[in-house]
């Protein structure tokens, strides 16, 4: 039994543990335990059943299995319901066939007892909605209804049915229902609660049992067995009936005693007993047949049990309710006294109230509450004392109570009425209020002293509770908004943020207070005047003793002066950087003291410092480039020395090796004893320009001109090696002299006037512009020279850079080429001049012939004799004519290949054109070629050469007619044209009809030496340009729609310089 | 010297002088002249029935004296043609004389050079006329023949038999002196020689006989 009830308690301790809906489907040991208590449980349940039946007929007068089965439900989780059913059955199975009952009847007969167990204990333990004990008066009740009535009617029906069904039985269906039903109802009533009484509170009460009521068990054990023998055994079946009633007082006796467990047990002793004696034909029910003798028992038993256990359950729910009264009022933590509304008599104190009032229990007890508090008596405990004797119940009574050892303690009191042993008593429960109140006392204090602490502080204080919202706000913070208390509370204060600011503002405060994290955060807020004014409020999360948080305390600075200061302090601060940055400058201090290094981070990022190092005199000096470094180190020293601004420039080496060149500009600052302090300057990155200036020097010195620097005062600054050369001088004896030493002394006296008028307008333009410019060599001899002067502004002023050029060889060259130009130009004309031998002959011979046929025809006319004089003179002045216009044509040869300077005179075109066309007549008959003009009777004069003209137009002709050789004979022609083209030039264009100028000849066609035909010199039109162009004028050739070429001349009206 | 009647001097020079001159110079021998200044000028004029000479420029604006005589000789006219030039070469003057120029004279050539050309030129255009009159006057003779005859008097100048002649004519030789008869009988002429002058004055050309035995 013990074992049984071990594991079923186990079961039911796990299934409490366990989720309700936890069906968790696994054979540990504890059910295959459970299982096996079942079926051995059922089993000997059944055979138990069997072995009380009465013979012949068997008629079962109590059958345990079913009840046996739902004490099992009972004790068992739900979840392993199925495991017990399961159990069961093979046992069911087992126990039927020995009595040779079909295996259908079987099956029937367990379906129907599993029905019955099912229904009761289901129903049992829905309504009791808990563990089944059945030491409680509902418990007992709801059992009764479910496990014993209801179960069993029920599944009766199905138990009779199947037996009917089956054709086991004989009797009556109701005789069958009947039979069971009373068997059924007697085995819940008594084997079901013997299990579940055990079960659950039998065995610990073993346990803890004193041996006292072990002798009282024992008694009563011996005892019921004693009468039970003497009443169900030895009485015969005619005996008075009266005598089992001397069962009774045992029953009760178990009942009062040993509450439902022993009044459990006294039963299934008796109810054993009395079955068994009447099986064995003994006791009071024997007399009438087999039934009726079950019947008898049966309703003998039943109606012994109920009564007896619903007494048992009461006298152990009494019991259990004095035992936890008892319970609390011993070790509760408040003192507690019993007193005796009577007489005031305390009749009982707790251990707390010892403890706490220093009297013993000894000493209380018997003595009235008078006799502890009268002392110092006051109305309060006169008050308690008049009204406990009248019996109200007392709440939250304070009363300070002195105790043995005349301490006063602060208690508050609780009364209420009670009936003790039927007398009515109070039970006075005193509460020690004292370290409380002395805590709550200490805290009122505390808040006070911090709020004088707050109110007096210099800063604005706030306080927070746990729910965010502020709880406190010192006389600063209210002085300081001009608000109330009242308005500042929970988010009141938030009305005086900035809206600006209040997003943020309550956003660093919620997220820093979710996180229980400290913040700062600075806002606007606004002052009683209006002004919003910069806060810097810090809060800090706040614990309380037990260090549970409770809430936020934040104090707040008006840091508007300051933040002001910054604000100004940092523009200024940026407004230098950025300038310094937009300057390229590298700004620096040095702390001079602590031998400190301040570098912005992008510029130690420039020099390859890292950001966090530390940067010292020697360190940064570490970078200046080894050949500089002595010097600088002097640099400093001197000017620590002097106090003077120090500016030097020397190179620093980067990581990488990169070599920069900087410039550097510092000042010391001293103290009051002169000692220095710091040292701040720029450093500026010069590498370009020194490179510039390199350059510069490379390229003046490379430059082929002479090249001279001349400051604004006339002195020289720079000349370049071509200098020295050109000049004689070496460049140290150039070097700050007046430039003027260059000049002949003829101009020098006027040089510093000319100088001076280009210092106030500088352009760069050539110097003395039309006149032909001279300089002195050092040895005083002069030299033609051309000057480019170019002003270059520079920091220390504007400088002219002066590109002197020795022109000396160039004049000498342009003379050359002026001869060689006109050497060939009369090379050119001689050649055209052969070219036009026939036609010069032609021309000088037809006024020959007209002279020789005029004379011929004068000789004749005097020969014969009959002379006209007046015919004579007109023949000898047509001969004079004749030989004029001969003599001209002879002239013009002349004038075309006698070798003469040009000569500039005023000319018409037009008359050069017609010239022209006359001289080349005989040659375009000769090629047959029309020549046709188009000339404009408007041309002005220009300043022309007639000759170089002429050559130039007698050339294109010839070359037109050259042109047109392959041309027939209709289309031969050449067209010269003259016009003004309006910008004061004139055009003269000379057209032909011929081939055209071959694409391949185009580029080179005004080339000397160039020539497209065979007997060609090449020189045609190449003297033709140097000639147009030695006018200032243009030449141009192009192919022209319809065939031909045109050639474009252009010269300027106005005349032109040679 | 003698001028022939009813001859006339032509002088074209686009020169004035020159043709001043030409003209002062013609004049004073006492030929009849008339001057033009450019050859389109002379081609205008109808031609002159009598002898006449034209004196040329080569070299003259639009129809040059070359071009002028191949004209002339397109046009079969017979003036006789003397070059002058004041820049001649020798092709121009070859070319010139090969087509029938009387003479190509270079300025500035002398009076009486020009005079004795203009004198040939003139002499030739006598005789050129005189020519081309018994020329005209053979023709008209021969325009009677009849083509038969014609043949017959082809072959008869060559000097063959009338037997030869009726062979190469394909018929009898009695036919062929019948022929022969009324020819000569035609023309008014007597002998063989006599033929042949006629011949040769109507610029005949002999045929060539395809059967001719050489």
């Amino acid at each position: 039994m013990k074992s049984i009830s071990v594991q079923l308690g186990a079961a039911d301790n796990q299934s409490r543990a366990q989720h309700a809906g936890d069906w968790n489907v696994r054979l540990d040991s504890p059910m295959l335990v459970t299982g096996l208590v079942v079926f051995v449980g059922y089993y000997l349940g059944a055979k138990l059943g069997f072995a009380l039946t009465f013979r012949p007929v068997p008629v079962s007068v109590l059958w345990p299995p079913n009840s046996i089965l739902a004490a099992a439900l009972l004790l068992t989780p739900l979840r392993m319901w199925w495991l017990v059913l399961l159990a069961a059955f093979p046992a069911h199975w087992a126990a039927e066939l020995q009595s040779q009952v079909p295996a259908t009847m079987i099956l029937c007969w367990f379906i129907s007892n599993s029905c019955e167990a099912v229904i009761g204990a289901g129903l049992a333990r829905y309504l009791i909605g808990g563990p089944v004990r059945l030491n409680r008066l509902s418990s007992v009740g709801y059992f009764c209804l479910c496990v014993v009535f209801t179960g069993p009617f029920l599944s009766s029906f199905l138990d009779a049915g199947f037996v009917a069904w089956n054709g086991w039985g004989h009797g009556a269906y109701w005789e069958i229902w009947r039979v069971r039903f009373t068997s059924n109802v007697l085995a819940a009533l008594t084997v079901a609660p013997l299990i579940v009484t055990w079960a659950t509170s039998g065995i610990p009460q073993l346990r803890k049992a004193r041996p006292s009521r072990y002798l009282e068990a024992g008694l009563l054990l011996l005892g019921l067995l004693l009468v039970s023998f003497a009443v169900l055994y030895r009485l015969g079946s005619g005996a008075d009936s009266a005598f089992l009633y001397l069962l009774l007082p045992f029953l009760l006796w178990a009942a009062v005693q040993l509450g439902s467990c022993g009044a459990s047990s006294a039963l299934a002793i008796v109810t054993f007993s009395a079955i068994w004696s009447a099986t064995h034909g003994h006791g009071p029910f024997v007399g009438g047949s087999a039934e009726q003798n079950a019947l008898a028992v049966q309703v003998f038993l039943i109606v012994l049990s109920v009564p007896l256990i619903f007494l048992a359950a009461v006298i152990e729910e009494r019991a259990n309710v004095e035992e936890r009264f008892l319970k609390v009022f011993r070790s509760s933590p408040d003192a507690m006294l019993i007193i005796r509304r009577r007489d005031s008599c305390i009749i009982d104190v707790n251990e707390r109230w010892q403890t706490i009032f220093g009297y013993r229990r000894e000493e209380a007890i018997q003595h009235t509450i008078s006799d502890f508090y009268s002392n110092g008596a006051n109305d309060d405990v006169k008050r308690l004392i008049a009204d406990t004797s009248e019996g109200k119940p007392l709440h939250d009574f304070q009363l300070s109570l002195r105790t043995k050892t005349g301490d006063v303690r602060e208690t508050v009191l609780f009364a209420g009425t009670v009936d003790i042993a039927g007398e009515p008593c109070f039970v006075v429960l005193i509460r020690d209020i004292t370290d409380r109140k002395r805590r709550e006392a200490a805290v009122r204090e505390s808040e006070e002293r911090f709020r004088v602490v707050a109110d007096s502080a210099p800063v604005l204080i706030w306080m927070s509770g746990l729910d965010r919202l502020c709880t406190f706000f010192n006389e600063p913070w209210l002085q300081f908004t001009g608000r109330t208390m009242e308005q500042e509370m929970g988010n009141g204060w938030a009305d005086g943020v900035h809206p600006d600011d209040l997003e943020k503002c309550l956003k660093t405060y919620v997220t820093a207070f979710d996180a229980r994290e400290p913040f700062v955060m600075q806002y606007r807020l606004r002052r009683h005047d209006g002004q919003y004014r910069w806060i810097s409020d810090s809060g800090v999360p706040r614990y309380d003793a037990r260090k549970n948080f409770a809430g936020y305390i934040g104090s707040c600075m008006d840091v508007t002066e300051l933040i002001n200061k910054e604000q100004a302090l940092r523009e200024s601060e940026q407004r230098m950087s950025l300038a310094a940055d937009a300057a390229g400058l590298i700004m620096w201090t040095w702390d001079i003291r602590r031998d400190e290094v301040s570098l912005s981070d992008k510029d130690r990022a420039f020099f390859g410092f890292s950001p966090r190092e530390k940067l010292n005199g020697d360190r940064v000096r570490s970078i200046v480039h080894l050949e500089d470094r002595q010097f600088v180190g002097q640099l400093v020293e001197n000017s620590l020395r002097t106090r003077e601004e120090l500016e030097a420039e020397y190179r620093v080496v980067l990581p990488g090796g990169k070599v920069r060149w900087v410039t550097r500009r510092g000042r010391v600052e001293f103290d009051g004893n002169g000692d220095p302090v710091c040292e701040r300057g720029v450093l500026m990155d010069i590498t370009e320009r020194k490179q510039a200036e390199e350059k510069f020097r490379l390229a003046t010195e490379a430059s082929p001109s002479g090249i001279i620097l001349v400051n604004d005062r006339g002195r020289i600054v720079l000349v370049n090696s071509q200098i020295e050369k050109l000049f004689g001088y070496q460049r140290e004896e150039l070097l700050d002299k007046p430039v003027e030493i260059l000049v002949p002394e003829r101009f020098a006296s006027q040089h510093p006037v000319h100088r001076a008028e280009f210092f106030a307008g500088p352009t760069a333009r050539a110097m003395g512009a039309g006149r032909e410019l001279f300089a002195r060599r050092k040895d005083g001899s002069e030299f033609p020279v051309e000057i480019g002067l170019n002003p270059i502004q520079t920091p220390d002023g504007i400088l002219v850079l002066a590109a002197v050029v020795d022109i000396f060889p160039r004049k000498l060259a342009e003379a050359e080429a002026l001869q060689r130009r006109e050497e060939l130009g009369h090379l050119s004309r001689v050649a055209v001049m052969g070219e036009m031998a026939a036609s010069i002959a032609h021309e000088l011979n037809q006024p020959l012939a007209g002279i020789i046929s005029n004379a011929s025809a004068g000789q004749r006319f005097i020969d014969r004799g009959n002379v006209d004089l007046g015919e004579l003179r007109d023949i000898l002045a047509d001969i004079v004519a004749d030989g004029r216009r001969a003599g001209d044509v002879i002239r013009g040869v002349q004038s075309m290949v006698k070798k003469s300077a040009p000569a500039r005179q005023r000319v018409n075109l037009n008359d050069l054109v017609m010239n022209v066309v006359h001289m080349v007549k005989p040659n375009a008959m000769h090629h047959s070629c029309e020549v046709q003009t188009l000339l404009d009777p408007n041309l002005p004069p220009i300043e022309a050469d007639p000759i170089q003209i002429q050559q130039v137009l007698i050339n294109l002709v010839i070359n037109a007619f050259e042109a047109m050789r392959n041309t027939t004979l209709s289309r031969r022609k050449v067209v010269i044209a003259t016009e003004q083209n309006g910008d004061g030039a004139i055009c003269m264009s000379v057209r032909d009809y011929g081939i055209g100028i071959p694409h391949e000849a185009r580029e080179r066609l005004f080339d000397h030496f160039f020539t497209t035909k065979a007997e060609g010199l090449g020189m045609g039109l190449g003297i033709v340009r140097s000639i147009v162009e030695s006018h200032a004028g243009t030449v141009a050739a192009e192919n022209v729609d319809g065939g031909g070429a045109r050639f474009h001349l252009t010269l300027p009206v106005s005349a032109a310089a040679l | 010297m003698r001028i022939p009647r009813k001859s006339l001097v032509f002088a074209i020079d686009d020169d004035a002088s020159v043709r001043k001159g030409l003209a002062r110079l013609l004049r004073s021998v006492g030929y009849k002249s008339e001057i033009f200044e450019s050859a389109s000028d002379f081609l205008a004029r109808r031609s002159h029935s009598g002898p006449s000479c034209v004196i040329v420029d080569v070299q003259m604006p639009g129809i040059n004296g070359m071009d002028l005589q191949e004209t002339l000789i397109q046009h079969r006219r017979e003036e006789q043609l003397v070059f002058i030039t004041g820049h001649g070469d020798i092709p121009m003057c070859a070319q010139a004389m090969k087509a029938g120029a009387v003479d190509f004279l270079r300025k500035p050539f002398r009076g009486d050079e020009l005079l004795q050309s203009v004198q040939n030129a003139l002499i030739r255009s006598v005789e050129q006329r005189r020519r081309s009159a018994e020329q005209n006057e053979a023709r008209r003779l021969l325009d009677l023949l009849t083509p038969r005859e014609f043949e017959v008097l082809q072959h008869v100048i060559t000097g063959m038999l009338n037997k030869q002649i009726a062979g190469e004519l394909g018929t009898a030789e009695k036919t062929v002196k019948v022929h022969r008869g009324r020819m000569m009988q035609k023309l008014g002429i007597t002998s063989v020689a006599e033929l042949v002058r006629l011949a040769q004055k109507a610029c005949l050309a002999p045929v060539a006989s395809s059967k001719t035995k050489v």
